[in-house]
This record gives structure tokens, C-alpha cells and sequence, in this order.
């Protein structure tokens, strides 16, 4: 298998993925979210730096 | 009372004032292990020889009179996640068979430099991903789940079998076994404890933190693993007095943590924070949030992040994972990153609205779980309205704010339900502000009477 083949799916993980897709949907509604321009991602920072809602 | 009865901080003192021996201490351990493990699956391993050993070792540094930390000669359990030199981090996995670890992780550098005795690693769920620990059973009713996925660490401390241990918490996982087995777990401020050689879940939302009978061994476990951090620092009431919270603002939640909880719980959550206000603290009413974007922004980080994680393993050897494990780790590999950036960006949005809810409270008191300990093999939760709630979901949902937010929070028992099963409350707090909680939680502690007991 290369690496750059998709993991190969069992019929369990494909219905995980599905209802996972299904949770995440929601998300969509902040796309229009009046603060997004302003919101960057939070990604996994260094422990040694602040949580994001430190500074407030 | 047996040695292994007694919490943290009254064994600590007594080793300090050289009233009990750590030998005799990790002896007692080790007798309650023999007596009750085989029952209750709470080890992967027992390290009985290193144990005794440490224990020694923390007896003759307490003869020699030098100053000892507040942990000095008490028994540890590590979560299996949690790396020791030399021993294998099992993780509860096929997918471990064979490993050792080549070098101590943080915690436990720390914890030995403390004085610790390591009685042995305790079983998780599968790699952390998973609520139930089903190896493992509930100290107070054996045919209930130990909850997870620190049921391993939760269970030993219930039952006596550690004076106190070490979880993980990436969505709950040291609050809800906690929670489930009538101990407090503490999940502290993100970064507080270094996480450097703890196997990931997800880099994003993963805390490591004690689980203890009591919150005052809570504060003292926290500060032999977070050295540079002190109560006093944080801006917080002094405790004691007959108004000990007199100041403390505690948010009451209106909406999402009392949606879809049972009525034992919820009745013994108010009547908890009620005794905080009976205790001097003021109730604020607070609007939790951004609800109903928390479990898309928890799963939007962790299932991709377990994913990239474990891709290698995923290739070369998936049968090695348990089922529900794996069908969650391929459903990883399919989250688009467009969808895992949302996430992220919602998790900003909602760090920053949670930091606006604390400038009019300094916590919020909540149900750590809406429900308590199910039978082993339940799946759902059924509702009054109606709705079917998976058993992993029910016991995640009120978890995850926190670990989405960044700041502390605690879970401490407050009383049982109708069959008699151990009911939660958890203080969540701002980032940075584990004091404030802490303080809180021992002076409930204080006012209610029978902190700390082990179960029989």
C-alpha cells in the first residue's frame, strides 16, 4: 500500500465516518458567524504558551 | 484504620511526622491489592519490588530529617499511558505488546523526585478513546462500568489500592471515572502539567492530572506536579471562618448542564451548590455558551488528531485495535481539514465567550456527568423526552467544555443516587485559576462529613 492511498475503511469505521460528518455538519452554521474574520484557529499550542481565553 | 485507608495528605503528614513508615504504608497498598484486585481489574501491572524499593528508599530520606514534599513515602498509580523507564505503556492495547518505555515521562520524574512509591499502571480504555475502561469494574458496585478512560486510576483509589493516582483527561476521562466511583479527579488548567512522555490522544484537548480522595489531596498532588505553581497565587477567597466562600461568585447554569441529566443527580448538584452559597459564596445565573456547538468542535479536534496519530499503526496492523477504537480512528482519517479547521475556529470563539462568562463569575457548578455509573455492556441512555443518547456521548457531553476551554476543572463526590452509586459535581474555572477551585472544593469538603472514605 503507498502512503498516499487512503487508510482502507472497515464497514464500522465507514459508519463512524459517516455519523462523525453527520456531528460536524453544525459547524457549517459559524461559516457565516459575524466574528469569523476575526477568529483564527486555535490549534495545538505549546503547553508553555496561554489557552486562547487566558488573555481576556 | 489501615495505612491504605488513608488519604494523601494524612499519610504524608504522617510519614513527615514519623508516625508511619512508607514501607508500611506501600505494605498496606500492596495487601489491599492482593485482596480486592483480582475483583476489580483495576492494573494492567503491579510493580510490588519498585514499590517497596522507593519505599525505602523515601523512608531513610525522612530519617535523615531533610525537608520532604507534601507527597513524600505515599503509593502512586500511573494511568497506562503514562511512561516509567523500563516498564512497558501498555496503553491497554495488542497494539503495545512488546514495548518498553526508554525514558520517564514528566510526571513520573516528577512524582519520584516527590518521594512517590509506584505501585503499578493502571488499565485505561484502549488508548485513551473510550469512556468505560471495560477491563476494569466500579469499586462500589462490581457490575458497573468503572467509567473512563482513567476508570484503572479512578478504581484504585476508590477501593484503596493507591493513595492516590494519575489520569488523563482529553474529554472527560479523569472526571468521569472519578465521578462514577465517588473520588475527586482534577483535570488542571491546559499546559499546567507537562505532558511530555503521555501517549496522545489529541494534542489539542489532552490534560494529565490527579485523582484523589479528597480535594485537599488534590491540591497537594497538584503542587508536587506542577512545582511552579502555588494556591496562593491565584486571586482567590481564604478559605475558613463560618463564611469560608464569603465573595466567591459561583455560576449557576440556565441552560446545557442540566439539560437531559437525571433527577438524583441534578437534586444532589443543586443541594451541593446551594451548600457552596450556605458556605458564603453568591449564586450567579449564567447562559452557558455556544451548546450547541460543543460536541462538533470536540470531535472536530480529537477524531482527526487520534487519527493522524495512529495512521501508521492503522496501515500496518488495524486487527491489533479493539473494535470501537478502530472504527473511530478510521473514521479520522476521513475528517477534511476544512472541517477540522472550523473546529478550531469555533473553539476560539467559544475559549473567548467562556472568558466574558468568568468576568461575572469566578466558576461555574455543574453535574460532572448526567448520569451515573450504567451496568457493564449498557450502550444508550434513554431520556424522558425521548431521546436515545449513546453511553460514551452521555458521559462526554458535560466533560468536554473544559477541555475545548483550556481551564481547570474539578470533580468531587456530593452524594449518591437512589441505588446508592457515587453523583458528581464539577467546578469549572477560568484558565490559570485551578486555586480558586481548589479552595471552593475543600471548603465543601470541610462542611459535608465523610471525605475521603475508601470503599469496602
Amino acid at each position: 500500500m503507498s502512503p498516499d492511498d487512503p487508510v482502507p475503511m472497515s464497514a464500522a469505521g465507514a459508519a463512524a465516518a459517516e455519523h462523525v460528518r453527520s456531528v460536524l455538519a453544525v459547524l457549517r452554521e459559524l461559516d457565516t458567524h459575524p466574528d469569523l474574520a476575526e477568529t483564527h484557529p486555535a490549534a495545538a499550542f505549546d503547553p508553555m504558551e496561554e489557552p486562547p481565553g487566558a488573555a481576556l | 484504620m489501615q495505612p491504605y485507608e488513608m488519604t494523601l495528605a494524612s499519610a504524608a503528614e504522617a510519614v513527615r511526622a514519623r508516625r508511619l513508615s512508607p514501607v508500611e504504608l506501600v505494605d498496606s497498598v500492596l495487601a489491599r491489592i492482593d485482596e480486592v484486585e483480582a475483583d476489580l481489574g483495576a492494573y494492567v501491572s503491579v510493580t510490588a519490588d519498585r514499590a517497596r524499593r522507593a519505599a525505602e528508599r523515601a523512608e531513610r530520606e525522612a530519617a535523615d530529617g531533610r525537608p520532604l514534599s507534601p507527597v513524600h513515602g505515599t503509593a502512586v498509580a500511573l494511568k497506562d499511558l503514562i511512561d516509567v523507564a523500563g516498564l512497558p505503556t501498555t496503553a491497554s492495547s495488542r497494539v503495545r505488546a512488546g514495548h518498553t518505555a526508554a525514558a520517564d515521562s514528566a510526571v513520573a520524574e516528577r512524582l519520584a523526585e516527590a518521594g512517590t512509591a509506584l505501585v503499578g499502571k493502571a488499565h485505561t480504555h484502549e488508548f485513551a478513546y473510550g469512556l468505560t475502561t471495560p477491563q476494569t469494574r466500579n469499586a462500589w458496585d462490581r457490575d458497573r462500568v468503572a467509567g473512563g478512560s482513567s476508570g484503572g486510576s479512578a478504581v484504585a483509589v476508590a477501593s484503596g489500592t493507591a493513595t492516590f493516582a494519575l489520569g488523563t483527561d482529553t474529554g472527560g476521562s479523569i472526571r468521569v471515572p472519578a465521578a462514577l466511583n465517588g473520588v475527586v479527579g482534577l483535570k488542571p488548567t491546559f499546559g499546567l502539567v507537562p505532558l511530555r512522555g503521555v501517549t496522545p490522544l489529541s494534542w489539542s484537548l489532552d490534560h494529565v492530572g490527579p485523582i484523589t480522595r479528597t480535594v485537599r489531596d488534590a491540591a497537594l498532588a497538584l503542587s508536587a506536579l506542577a512545582p511552579g505553581w502555588a494556591a496562593e497565587a491565584d486571586d482567590a477567597p481564604e478559605p475558613g471562618g463560618s463564611a469560608p466562600l464569603k465573595g466567591l461568585r459561583v455560576g449557576v447554569p440556565r441552560n446545557y448542564f442540566f439539560d437531559r441529566v437525571d433527577a438524583d443527580v441534578e437534586a444532589a448538584v443543586r443541594r451541593a451548590t446551594e451548600r457552596l452559597v450556605e458556605l458564603g459564596a453568591t449564586p450567579v445565573d449564567v447562559e452557558i455558551p455556544m451548546e450547541r456547538y460543543v460536541q462538533a468542535a470536540h470531535w472536530g479536534l480529537m477524531v482527526p488528531e487520534a487519527a493522524a496519530y495512529h495512521e501508521p499503526n492503522l496501515r500496518s496492523d488495524p486487527d491489533l485495535y479493539g473494535p470501537d477504537v478502530r472504527a473511530l480512528l478510521e473514521a479520522g482519517t476521513a475528517v477534511t481539514a476544512a472541517d477540522h479547521l472550523r473546529a478550531q475556529r469555533a473553539r476560539t470563539m467559544m475559549a473567548r465567550a467562556w472568558a466574558r462568562l468568568f468576568t461575572g463569575a469566578d466558576l461555574v457548578a455543574a453535574p460532572t456527568v448526567p448520569v451515573t455509573a450504567v451496568r457493564a455492556g449498557q450502550e444508550e441512555v434513554a431520556w424522558p423526552d425521548g431521546t436515545i443518547e449513546g453511553v460514551a456521548d452521555a458521559y462526554v457531553r458535560l466533560c468536554a467544555p473544559a477541555n475545548l476551554t483550556g481551564g481547570p476543572a474539578l470533580t468531587l463526590p456530593v452524594g449518591r443516587d437512589r441505588r446508592g452509586l457515587p453523583i458528581g459535581m464539577q467546578l469549572i474555572g477560568a484558565p490559570g485559576r485551578d486555586g480558586v477551585l481548589l479552595r471552593a472544593g475543600e471548603a465543601y469538603e470541610r462542611a459535608e462529613p465523610g471525605a475521603g472514605r475508601a470503599a469496602p
